[in-house]
């Protein structure tokens, strides 16, 4: 990441999944939002001087709570990235963590507030943190890693959350290249009782609950033909069932041993 | 009534059955859904149609009229903006 401390209004520039998001803060907190920044982007740096592809402009004002500027800033920037990728490769909204040893990636993907992030802190420490938000996917199923600050809830129930450092919380950006092997779809019920069900769904079953967890899916050539040749090479698309993210340490093991 | 195929975004296949895309929409469709989607790519009347769903999938099950059930699956796409109606 790279700052610019000498204008008025200063700048970081901060790598989603290969996409350098410039972040321009201007008020009378930019500098206390800047140093924020720098924290809590410590896993998305860029070398200094790297130009911006794209560019979120922030004004600090003093009447906003520091954390919930913080919270949208992370939106902000998730946002404009992925809208600087549209058609050029898979976005999905999914969390994904992978095997320092082979670089094997797991994306679980889930709606807003069902579980992803959760399962990063959970399941994240030991292995490579990839992103609690998106998942990006090339043609040859390398994994672009973004592993962004997470919200997390001051207090469990709460609707306030603050912006964490990965690092903070045990958790490591990936060292060297990710590809996808597995692919999962989280669905956390409260209900459900004993260890987790894995369910792998035929392809078009699996397209279908796919397909509204994208991002700019119709602006890729063959975008449904992908995504099933996709989810096909992986062994189908894995529908889990579980109460709590610790109790799938095992099927994301399994997985992540299974990759080639 | 004659229907017509309207443009969609991607397809897949598999088992008779399809997933189609339209625009950021995706809809499963029952294999009567897709034997209607492949044969009228040009104005094509329900009665024809009803004739080449059964010949494609077999005769209709006891109890079901299949120019009723062809005429609901068109309905239904009409609705999700797959077909025309002329």
């Amino acid at each position: 990441m790279a700052a610019d401390a000498g204008s008025a209004a200063r700048d970081i520039v901060v790598d989603a999944f290969g996409v350098p998001v410039g972040v321009r803060v201007s008020g009378d907190r930019a500098h206390q939002v800047l140093d924020r920044l720098a924290d809590l982007w410590e896993c998305c740096r860029t070398a200094v001087g790297t130009p911006a592809e794209v560019r979120v402009d922030v004004l600090s004002d003093s009447s906003l709570e520091l954390d919930d500027l913080l919270q949208v800033v992370t939106q902000r920037i998730t946002e404009t990235a992925v809208d600087a990728r549209a058609g050029q490769c898979l976005m999905l909204h999914a969390a994904c963590l992978a095997d320092p040893t082979s670089g094997a990636a797991v994306a679980f993907v889930a709606p807003g507030g069902t579980g992803k992030t959760t399962l990063v802190r959970t399941l994240g420490p030991g292995r490579w943190y990839v992103t609690d938000e998106t998942t990006v996917v090339l043609d040859d199923g390398t994994v672009l890693p973004y592993p962004k600050p997470l919200s997390l809830r001051r207090q469990p129930g709460s609707l306030f959350k603050d912006e964490t450092a990965p690092g903070s919380i045990g958790l490591v950006p990936a060292a060297g290249r990710l590809h996808l092997a597995g692919l999962c779809l989280l669905a956390r019920d409260d209900a459900h009782d004993g260890p987790p069900v894995v369910e792998t769904l035929p392809t078009l079953d699996g397209l279908v609950s796919l397909v509204p967890q994208t991002s700019h899916l119709p602006d890729q050539p063959r975008p449904l033909r992908r995504l099933a040749e996709l989810s096909e090479s992986l062994g189908g698309v894995r529908r889990i069932h579980y109460r709590e993210s610790a109790d799938l340490e095992g099927i994301l093991d399994d997985l992540l041993a299974a990759a080639p | 009534m004659r229907v017509r195929r309207l443009p969609l975004t991607d397809r897949v296949d598999r088992d008779g059955e399809s997933v189609v895309l339209v625009g950021h929409t995706v809809v499963r469709l029952s294999p009567v859904a897709t034997v209607l989607l492949d044969r009228c790519e040009a104005w094509t009347d329900l009665d024809v149609l009803t004739d080449q769903v059964v010949a494609a999938l077999g005769p209709a099950p006891r109890g079901v009229d299949p120019r009723r059930a062809v005429e609901s699956a068109a309905e239904a796409l009409v609705a999700q903006g797959l077909l025309e109606r002329g």
